[in-house]
C-alpha cells in the first residue's frame, strides 16, 4: 500500500469520531445533491409526459365545476367532479369559430373497486373522435378497445386474470399504460358505451347515483378541442368563455405554462436548498481540515523531514479526504435513492405536480454525480485548507510546533 | 561529501510586520566535510535550530547559499530538493517526532518511501543498535520520550545519508543510550558522513571532533 494511502487510512481510524463527522457531512452533501436533482429530474419528466399527454389546444370542462374537478384536476391529479354539460353546450361549443377537432369525455368515480384500495378515477372517450386518449394507448396496445375493454393507468394494480370489477361486472383489461407521473396513473380508461354501462350499474347499485339523473349516454364531463392552423387557442377558448356562460374552457398552452411555472418555482427552491447546503458543508468541511492542518503541524514536518514534498502531503489529505468523503458520498447517495424512490409518489401529491421518476440509467447518473460532487467537495475543501501548510517551510512549521 | 554555508543568513519578521525583524543567524561562512562529526552549542535562543534547519534545507536562507557537494541547496525546486533530503540528509528534529498513528518500523522506513535509500532490514539493525528493536511493531504514540529520540535517530540514518544534522540528539536520553546514539552517528561519520549536532550536552560536545559556538546568531570556533 503507498504510503500516503497507509497514513490516511491510520489517520481516519484512530480519529472515528472526526472521521463520522466528517463523513456525515458528505453524506448530507451527497445526500442533497441526490434527492434535489431526483425530484428536479422528476418533475422535469412530469412535466414533458404531462405535455405528451394533454393531447389537446382547449379543454372545456362544465363552469360549476371549476376549482373542483376542473380539466387540470383531472389530467394531473384524477379528481373528477360530478358535474356535466348539457347536449346543447356541447353542440355550442363545438360550432366555435376555428376548431378543427372536438371530442367528448365522460367522468366517473367508482366506487372502492375490487381491484384497488383506493376509488378509482374512470374516464370514457370516443373512439369515433378522439385524438387525446388513443394516441396514449397506441403506445402501450395496438389492438382495439371494445366494449367491455378497459385500460388500466400504469399504478392500478390488475390481477392475474386480467379482469377487474366495476360495479358488480367484470371488465377485460386490454392493456396497462406507461407511467405518466400524473394523476391518471390511478385511472381507468374506456369507451364511452362501457363507461355508460358502469354508471347505469353504479345507478342500480348504489343509493346515491354519480349521476343524480344525468342520462349516462349523453352525459359530458369535458370536450377536448384541437384548433385549426394557425388559429390561437387561446382566442378560441375566450370565444367559448365568452359566448357559453356555462363553460370554462382552458387553453393547454396555459395549463402547461402554469404546471411549468410551478415547477419553476419548486425546481428554484429545491436549488437554493441544494447550493445552501453545498456552501455550508464546504465551509465546515474546510474548518474541519483546517483545524485538523493546524493539529498536524508537527506529523507534516516529521513527513517533510523524512523527504515528503508538498505535492506528498496533499496526497496524504487527499487520500485522508478522499477515504471519509467518498464513504460518506455513498452512504449519503444511498440513502438519497431510497428515500427519492420511497416518496416519489407523496412528491406528486404535496406540490400537485406531475412527478416523473428517471429512469434507471439516468438514476443511476445522478448517484455517480452525486457521490463524485461530495467527494470533489470534500477533497477540495481538504486541499484548500491544507495548501498554505504544506507549501510552508518545513523549518517553520518546526519552529510552530516547538 | 562536503556541506558548505556561504555566507547564510536568516532573518524573522515580527508580528508579520515589515519593518520589526531579527536575524536568529547571522551572515554566516561554515564547512563540514565527511567523515567529521561537529557540535554546535549555545544557549536557548541563540540561532543553533534556525542554523541547523538552514543546512539542512528545511529553512531557506534570506542571503546566501548552502552548497552540498558544490549543489546548491535552494536551486533546486521543492520537490527535487525534498528527494534530494530524502537520500542525503538524515536529520533528528529537536522535540518528539512520529507519526503516531504508524509503528517504530514503519516511521523509521518514512524515507524510503519518498526515495530515500534503506530497507526494513537496515532499520531492523538500527534499531537493535539503538536497543528498541523490540517495539519495532509498537505504535509511536505509546513510546516514551528517550523511545521517541531514539526512532527518530534510527530514521535519520536510514538512507546511509552523506550529511546528519542532529538537533538535541540525546537530550531525552540515559546514559547508556546516548553513549548508542553518539556512537552509531560516529560509526555514520568513520562511513564517510558529516554529522552536525546542535546540543546543551556536555557528553555529547565531548564526543565531537569540532566544536562551534553560536551566540546571538554569530557562529565561532570554540
Amino acid at each position: 500500500m503507498r504510503i500516503s494511502r497507509k497514513i490516511a487510512l491510520r489517520n481516519v481510524l484512530s480519529k472515528p469520531f472526526r472521521s463520522v463527522f466528517t463523513a456525515a457531512l458528505s453524506a448530507l452533501l451527497a445526500f442533497a445533491v441526490f434527492a434535489g436533482g431526483f425530484a428536479v429530474l422528476s418533475l422535469r419528466n412530469g412535466l414533458e409526459s404531462y405535455r405528451e399527454r394533454l393531447g389537446a389546444d382547449v379543454a372545456v370542462v362544465p363552469a360549476a365545476s371549476k376549482g373542483h374537478g376542473s380539466v387540470d384536476d383531472v389530467l394531473l391529479q384524477g379528481i373528477t367532479g360530478n358535474y356535466y354539460f348539457s347536449a346543447k353546450d356541447v353542440k355550442k361549443i363545438k360550432e366555435t369559430a376555428g376548431i378543427a377537432a372536438a371530442t367528448e369525455q365522460f367522468f366517473l368515480t367508482s366506487a372502492k373497486a375490487g381491484c384497488c384500495s383506493a376509488r378509482v378515477q374512470i374516464i370514457g372517450f370516443d373512439p369515433e373522435t378522439d385524438f387525446a386518449v388513443l394516441p396514449w394507448i397506441a403506445r402501450s396496445y395496438s389492438g382495439e378497445i371494445g366494449e367491455g375493454d378497459v385500460v388500466a393507468g400504469a399504478d392500478i394494480s390488475v390481477p392475474g386474470d386480467g379482469l377487474i370489477t366495476f360495479y358488480g361486472e367484470t371488465y377485460r383489461v386490454a392493456a396497462q399504460l406507461e407511467k405518466t407521473g400524473t394523476g391518471l396513473d390511478t385511472a381507468v380508461y374506456a369507451n364511452r358505451a362501457t363507461v355508460a354501462n358502469m354508471a347505469k350499474n353504479a345507478a342500480r347499485l348504489l343509493e346515491t347515483a354519480p349521476l343524480q339523473g344525468v342520462d349516462p349516454a349523453a352525459a359530458v364531463s369535458a370536450v377536448l378541442i384541437r384548433v385549426e392552423e394557425g388559429v390561437d387557442p387561446e382566442t378560441v377558448a375566450d370565444d367559448i368563455n365568452v359566448h357559453i356562460t356555462k363553460a370554462e374552457a382552458t387553453p393547454a398552452r396555459g395549463m402547461i405554462s402554469g404546471v411549468a411555472k410551478g415547477l419553476s418555482g419548486v425546481s428554484g427552491i429545491i436549488g437554493g436548498l441544494v447550493a445552501a447546503v453545498w456552501v455550508l458543508s464546504l465551509a465546515v468541511l474546510a474548518a474541519v481540515f483546517l483545524l485538523l492542518t493546524n493539529e498536524r503541524k508537527k506529523e507534516f514536518a516529521v513527513l517533510r523531514i523524512s523527504g515528503a514534498s508538498p505535492g506528498d502531503l496533499l496526497r496524504v489529505i487527499g487520500a485522508e479526504a478522499a477515504a471519509v468523503s467518498g464513504a460518506g458520498a455513498a452512504a449519503g447517495t444511498a440513502l438519497g435513492v431510497f428515500i427519492s424512490l420511497l416518496t416519489a409518489g407523496d412528491l406528486r401529491e404535496r406540490l400537485s405536480l406531475p412527478v416523473l421518476s428517471p429512469g434507471a440509467g439516468a438514476t443511476l447518473l445522478l448517484a455517480a454525480l452525486a457521490v463524485g460532487f461530495a467527494l470533489l467537495s470534500g477533497v477540495g475543501a481538504a486541499f484548500v485548507a491544507v495548501l498554505r501548510t504544506a507549501k510552508r517551510e518545513t523549518g517553520l512549521l518546526l519552529r510552530e510546533d516547538t | 561529501m562536503e556541506i558548505r554555508a556561504e555566507g547564510v543568513a536568516r532573518r524573522f519578521f515580527r508580528n508579520g510586520r515589515n519593518t520589526n525583524y531579527f536575524y536568529a543567524v547571522r551572515k554566516t561562512d561554515f564547512t563540514l566535510k565527511g567523515g567529521t562529526v561537529a557540535a554546535v552549542a549555545g544557549r536557548s535562543g541563540s540561532g543553533k535550530t534556525t542554523f541547523a534547519n538552514l543546512l539542512g534545507g528545511l529553512l531557506r536562507p534570506t542571503e546566501g547559499r548552502v552548497l552540498y557537494d558544490g549543489r546548491d541547496l535552494f536551486e533546486m525546486d521543492e520537490k527535487a530538493r525534498s528527494r534530494f533530503r530524502a537520500a542525503n540528509v538524515g536529520f533528528v528534529p529537536q522535540g518528539l517526532s512520529a507519526l503516531q498513528n504508524l509503528t517504530v518500523l514503519e516511521n523509521v522506513t518514512l524515507p524510503a518511501c519518498f526515495g530515500g535509500g534503506g530497507d526494513r532490514e537496515r532499520a531492523m539493525a538500527l534499531l537493535g543498535e539503538l536497543g528498541i528493536a523490540d517495539l519495532a511493531d509498537v505504535y509511536a504514540g505509546e513510546l516514551s520520550g528517550g523511545e521517541a529520540r531514539r526512532m527518530s535517530i534510527a530514521r535519520a540514518l536510514l538512507p546511509v545519508p552523506g550529511l546528519i544534522i542532529a538537533d538535541e540528539p540525546t537530550g531525552d536520553l540515559d546514559p547508556a543510550s546516548t553513549t548508542a546514539a553518539l556512537g552509531l552517528l560516529r560509526k555514520a561519520a568513520e562511513n564517510g558522513a558529516g554529522v552536525l549536532i546542535v546540543t546543551h550536552d556536555p557528553a555529547a560536545v565531548g564526543a565531537c571532533d569540532l566544536v562551534y559556538a553560536m551566540e546571538n546568531g554569530v557562529l565561532s570556533r570554540e
